[in-house]
């Protein structure tokens, strides 16, 4: 998997380009817009990261100019300019994500995973963990081929985790995705309703199959 | 003493009004010299009508009596010379003296002529002197063989010039000191004023920033002004205040944690830490906490700027508050809570449904959080008149009334709920989208509990 960094922040992408090279990925870095423009429009690279505010071309002209060259890499926006206004404006014009600084490398990880495994996401009829299923048919969902019911909050949460199997989300990228919420509620609710959803999916069945990541989120896996 | 009259001299009313008296005294003086010429050609008009009837009368004097009722004419004219001022001389063809009040016919004064102003000096004059040198208007008349003249002495006028000219030069004289006089108590006035903004001012500069502007009482404009300066300073005053305060409680929230990382940090330096995981978790969670703070501060301040309107859209605020409450619900339900909900459908309003669901949000966090175990929160949202509201009451310990004005404020934390978690932000970031969206943010006691009330006008039917 090839990724660009676009940041003109040497010491902030040093540490990126660590972080992600340790997780497996491939970086190249360009320093400035107009390098960074200039690779992603001549290498095939499966994500861009790139920062808004740049010397040269800023981040939101790359990301349109990259849109109308038909390049369709997954882009995710890195960016101190991080209100709903700023958030909405760079997915309108093209972006994939948008995460504000300052952020924790986790979060960026468990980002780029998940931008990366969109691309080969296929539209599929049902979602597996071990002997956890949701089928999309009847919406409906068993364990061990034991039915359990589910309230609609609770499936759009575990549908969310099991499309990101073995892979860390953290609790913005649930609030984002399942109750659409781009800020940080005061007290810590996703926790409660995980606890929840464990209660039913895997509270009586043996094996646990949501995991904690001690501060960074959760994960499901076998 | 010198310095304040220099600076007397410099105020705006001195200035204007001595330039007003000088553009004054231009008009006036010129007023004054027309008036001047208007009296002295009006005199000097009835003095040739005086003369062409003097003419006329001798003339038919002559005709019916003669030469000699002319000389008898003219000494009957001596004792009215006094008021008339009128002089004559009859002369023979030859130009000896028959009678009359000269010595000598003047050369260059014919009859049959215009009226024509001619040199008169003292000694030309027979008798009393009364109307001394001058250029006497005259009138020569042919009688016959002999010929009269008759000439206006002009002393009398002269006398009445002079007086008009005098009392004019008087009264101009009186209005330049008037004005001189009215603008430097003007500007002395205003300089008082200026001095009492001026002091006040100054001992604010210097730090003391308590000061206001005393007020005179008399309402004029340097009251009105005063009192605005002294309400800026308020609002300033509160400003400082209430920033100070903010950075200090921002100190106070970052020291806390950091000194608990830099514990834990030495704990794993010296060794003695055993769950090396277990710490680095609660330090991620500190770093979290801090950072959380931060955001929240950086978000409200970007709210009360209201740089956040763009890319606002109709929002049906039952179905936020239908979904904040149902992400709030397992919650509440942990804690044995009952959230009891009636809403309206169909509350629409103009705004940002993100920042209006974190209200709720905030709100639904501080009714979870202060209701006691099996306490009761009720959820309404509806529709009256003009207005959306949306209530959120619980039965907790409440707020008292006076504290309603603080709750909002940054940090602000009621000495019951420092051992819960919060940072005190809140009710402010509610408070700051409430105002953002023109709304308004009403507390009232719900016996036991607080009620949290916002009003909407509804932007839409």
């Amino acid at each position: 998997m090839k990724i660009l960094l676009i940041e003109d922040d040497r010491e902030g992408a040093k540490f990126v380009i660590k972080g992600l090279s340790q997780s497996g990925f491939v970086v190249d870095h360009a320093l400035n817009g107009r390098d960074g423009l200039y690779l992603a429009m001549n290498n095939n690279y499966d994500l861009l990261i790139v920062d808004r505010m740049l010397p040269g071309v800023d981040g939101l002209s790359i990301i349109k100019m990259l849109r109308a060259a038909n390049k369709n890499m997954q882009i995710l926006i890195l960016s101190a300019l991080g209100n709903v206004d700023e958030r909405v404006e760079g997915l309108k014009n093209g972006a994939d994500d948008y995460l504000p600084k300052p952020y924790a490398f986790s979060e960026l990880l468990a980002r780029v995973e998940a931008l990366l495994r969109r691309n080969r996401e296929n539209p599929t009829s049902s979602l597996q963990v071990g002997d956890l299923k949701i089928n999309f048919e009847n919406y409906s969902v068993t364990r061990g081929g034991k039915k359990i019911t589910l309230k609609p909050t609770e499936f759009r949460l575990l549908e969310y985790l099991m499309r990101h199997k073995g892979q860390v989300v953290t609790r913005t990228m649930l609030l984002e995705n399942v109750w659409g919420y781009n800020f940080d509620p005061q007290t810590n609710v996703v926790d409660v309703h995980i606890s929840r959803l464990r209660s039913k999916i895997d509270k009586g069945f043996g094996k646990e199959l949501i995991k904690t990541v001690r501060g960074i989120g959760y994960k499901i896996e076998e | 003493m010198r310095n304040r009259f220099k600076k007397l001299l410099h105020t705006t009313a001195v200035r204007l009004s001595l330039r007003y008296s000088f553009l004054y005294i231009l008009i006036f003086g010129l007023a004054l010299l027309i008036l001047y010429w208007f009296i002295t050609s009006f005199v000097q008009e009835q003095i040739k009508v005086g003369l062409t009837r003097e003419a006329k009368k001798i003339e038919t004097i002559y005709r019916n009596g003669g030469i000699t009722a002319i000389k008898n004419y003219i000494l009957s004219h001596e004792q009215f010379k006094d008021q008339d001022h009128k002089y004559y001389l009859l002369v023979d063809k030859n130009g000896n003296v028959l009678s009359g009040d000269l010595k000598e016919w003047p050369s260059g004064l014919k009859t049959n002529e215009p009226i024509k102003n001619v040199w008169v000096a003292e000694k030309d004059i027979i008798g009393k002197v009364k109307d001394g040198d001058g250029l006497w208007p005259m009138l020569a008349v042919k009688l016959g063989n002999s010929k009269i003249l008759i000439g206006q002495g002009i002393r009398g006028t002269e006398d009445t010039r002079e007086t008009l000219f005098a009392i004019m030069a008087v009264i101009f004289c009186l209005i330049v000191i008037f004005l001189i006089v009215l603008g430097l108590s003007l500007g002395k006035t205003i300089l008082r004023h200026a001095e009492n903004i001026e002091s006040a001012c100054s001992s604010i500069i210097k730090g003391n920033i308590s000061k206001r502007i005393s007020i005179s009482g008399r309402n004029d404009e340097f009251d009105i002004i005063a009192k605005h300066i002294n309400a800026m300073l308020d609002e300033l005053e509160r400003f400082i205040k209430q920033s100070t305060e903010t950075s200090n409680s921002i100190a106070h929230d970052l020291k806390t944690p950091l000194n608990r990382m830099r514990n834990r940090i030495e704990m794993v330096l010296l060794g003695k830490e055993e769950n090396l995981l277990e710490s680095f978790e609660k330090m991620a969670e500190d770093t979290d906490k801090m950072i959380k703070m931060i955001n929240s501060l950086l978000e409200i301040s970007q709210i009360e700027t209201g740089v956040l309107r763009k890319n606002w859209g109709k929002v049906d605020i039952s179905v936020l508050l239908k979904e904040a409450v149902d992400f709030y619900q397992p919650f509440a339900e942990e804690k044995g809570i009952d959230i009891i909900v009636n809403l309206e459908n169909n509350l629409f309003v103009l705004g940002s449904a993100q920042l209006l669901s974190q209200s709720m949000l905030n709100i639904l966090d501080n009714a979870v959080k202060y209701t006691q175990k099996n306490g009761k929160i009720s959820v309404l949202a509806k529709r009256k008149n003009d207005f959306i509201f949306i209530s959120i009451c619980d039965n907790g310990p409440g707020v008292k009334e006076e504290e309603y004005g603080k709750i909002t404020q940054k940090f602000f934390r009621l000495d019951k709920s420092r051992t819960l978690e919060g940072n005190g932000l809140g009710l402010s970031l509610v408070k700051a989208v409430v105002d953002l969206h023109k709304a308004k943010l009403i507390f009232k006691d719900n016996n036991p509990g607080l009620c949290v009330v916002l009003r909407f006008e509804s932007n839409y039917v």
